[in-house]
């Protein structure tokens, strides 16, 4: 891992003041960029890693700088980039900045605007930044296994001139799909419909990290989708704005409001909202499956069925068999069933209630009057707003 | 000093006992063999395939519990997995029968060190 040092040493150098709210990319990392005269200077390595899907989950992914999605390059409109990439892929690769407005040569397209770059080679890409808004960059050779082992990331374009109304909360969150056959640890990147495991920033519910907001706040969520699957992305407990796509601002009269936002392959979606009530509200996509983690799909349907007289008789050739599914999943987490090694429960998290009972494309918006100033989690609503239910009350009138 | 039907009456006694030996080394010969590769069905069996196969079943158990396969697969496991018994029981079969057999044809009991299953 020799870029940790010059990314460490850039992160230093790229702590000059910023005229805009830096974007959090939940579970991820931005991207630190050093200076070579007026122009921004960032490496991107692209790499097979070992990546944490949630805890008890890992996988190997094809990364930038170590990590699946790549760190977030954030920059301001007018800016001239350098991107420095590096293949320590076992194949060919290249690097296509999603959206951006460039020159053809700088388009990162495999044989068609350049070279691939080979294992071991390095290509230097030069631009100007001419447009604002959400991006992406991924890689454009192999598409398939590449984009399908993880080789993507944000790469966010803030405006020259200052917002109107300007966010507090600038948020990045990157919708992936995957097939991992169960106790296996590589995705299997032919698989083209039947996905089991839906990542928010490549983690699934109960790996997500909280998105943590202060009561009143306006807040931004940008998702950006280089899957194969669309997602309709949904949040409970507030009325979103559509304000951007991958084409750049929504003009102000032509923004709609919405609570689920569809994100198809290859777009993105800026949303924005102003977090007016406390609580643990949901984000997540509302395909059905996709809140949740691996089970086989085209089983075999009992709902309803009463297996009682089946189960006898099967554990007298399986003993400890327990039928499943014949009053619905929710139970399943109550009775921690076993799972094969490297694979995720199809449903887990512990809420201030009892089992959460979700998984995949799921996490929670933290809305607090006030959050711990380390950054920290502050617990579920549920409890920790129990004293202070006289002072809710008050929020309410 | 035989005579010479004597000499002859002699000599096809004496083939006739060495075409016995030939036949009796043979069926030893034969009998041996018998046991050795019933002694290494059995123990391939239950060395490798029955435990791979339980192995497979557990798996099974397992991913039918968690919804990640049927109780199709699990029961084609579990069949897979008691064929490889019964055919583990049936190897020991053909190993005792080859014993028993190689044991009547020597005339006595084999050495306990001969190959077990």
């Amino acid at each position: 891992m020799s870029w940790i040092l010059p990314l460490l040493l850039a992160a230093a150098a790229s702590a000059a003041p910023r005229d805009f709210a830096p974007v959090v990319t939940p579970n991820g990392a931005t991207l630190p960029w050093t200076k070579d005269g007026r122009v921004k200077v960032f490496k991107l390595v692209v790499e097979p890693c070992a990546h944490e899907v949630a805890l008890g989950m890992t996988i190997n992914a094809w990364c930038y700088n170590g990590r699946t999605p790549g760190p977030t390059i954030e920059a301001v409109e007018g800016d001239r980039v350098r991107f420095v990439v590096t293949n320590k892929l076992p194949e060919s690769t290249a690097v296509h900045w999603h959206s951006l407005i460039l020159p053809n040569g700088m388009d990162g397209v495999s044989g068609l605007t350049q070279r691939a770059i080979k294992p071991g080679e390095t290509f230097t890409y030069e631009f100007t930044l001419k447009q604002h808004g959400t991006f992406m960059y991924h890689s454009h050779g192999d598409e398939m296994v590449q984009m399908g082992l993880g080789a993507m990331g944000f790469f966010i374009v803030h405006p020259k001139a200052p917002e109107d109304p300007p966010v507090d909360r600038d948020f990045a969150i990157m919708l992936a799909e995957w097939y991992v056959p169960p106790g296996a640890s590589t995705p299997d990147t032919s698989v083209m419909t039947d996905f089991n495991l839906f990542t928010f920033n490549g983690r699934a519910f109960p790996g997500t990290a909280p998105l943590l907001v202060k009561k009143g706040e306006r807040v931004r969520i940008r998702f950006g989708n280089v899957g194969q699957e669309s997602h309709p992305i949904h949040l409970h407990g507030f009325r979103l704005w559509v304000t951007g796509t991958e084409g750049g601002d929504i003009p102000k009269s032509a923004r709609w409001p919405a609570t689920t936002v569809e994100v198809a392959p290859g777009e993105t979606r800026d949303v924005e909202f102003v977090a007016d009530a406390e609580g643990d509200w949901p984000l997540h996509c509302h395909r059905r499956h996709h809140p949740m983690n691996p089970m086989a799909h085209g089983l075999d349907n009992v709902m309803g069925v009463d297996q009682s007289s089946a189960v006898a008789r099967v554990r007298e050739q399986v003993p400890g068999y327990m039928a499943m599914g014949e009053h619905g999943m929710g139970d399943m987490q109550d009775m921690a069933m076993k799972t094969p090694e490297n694979t995720l429960p199809m449903m887990a998290g512990e809420g201030p209630y009892g089992p959460i009972g979700m998984g995949g494309m799921f996490t929670v918006v933290k809305v607090r009057k006030r959050l711990p100033a380390d950054g920290s989690d502050p617990g579920w609503y549920g409890r920790s707003a129990l004293p202070d239910d006289a002072e809710k009350d008050d929020d309410e009138k | 000093m035989l005579s010479g039907k004597a000499r002859a009456d002699s000599e096809a006694a004496d083939a006739g006992a060495d075409e016995a030996n030939v036949d009796i080394d043979a069926e030893l010969v034969s009998l041996k063999a018998r046991l050795d590769s019933a002694a290494r069905r059995a123990r391939r069996l239950s060395d490798v395939i029955v435990p791979r196969r339980a192995a497979v079943a557990a798996a099974a158990q397992t991913r039918a519990g968690a919804m990640l396969s049927s109780l199709r697969e699990l029961l084609a496991a579990k069949r897979a997995e008691t064929s490889a018994r019964l055919s583990l029981v049936a190897a020991r079969c053909d190993y005792w029968t080859a014993r028993a057999a190689l044991e009547r044809a020597v005339g006595g009991s084999l050495d306990e060190k001969e190959a077990k299953p």
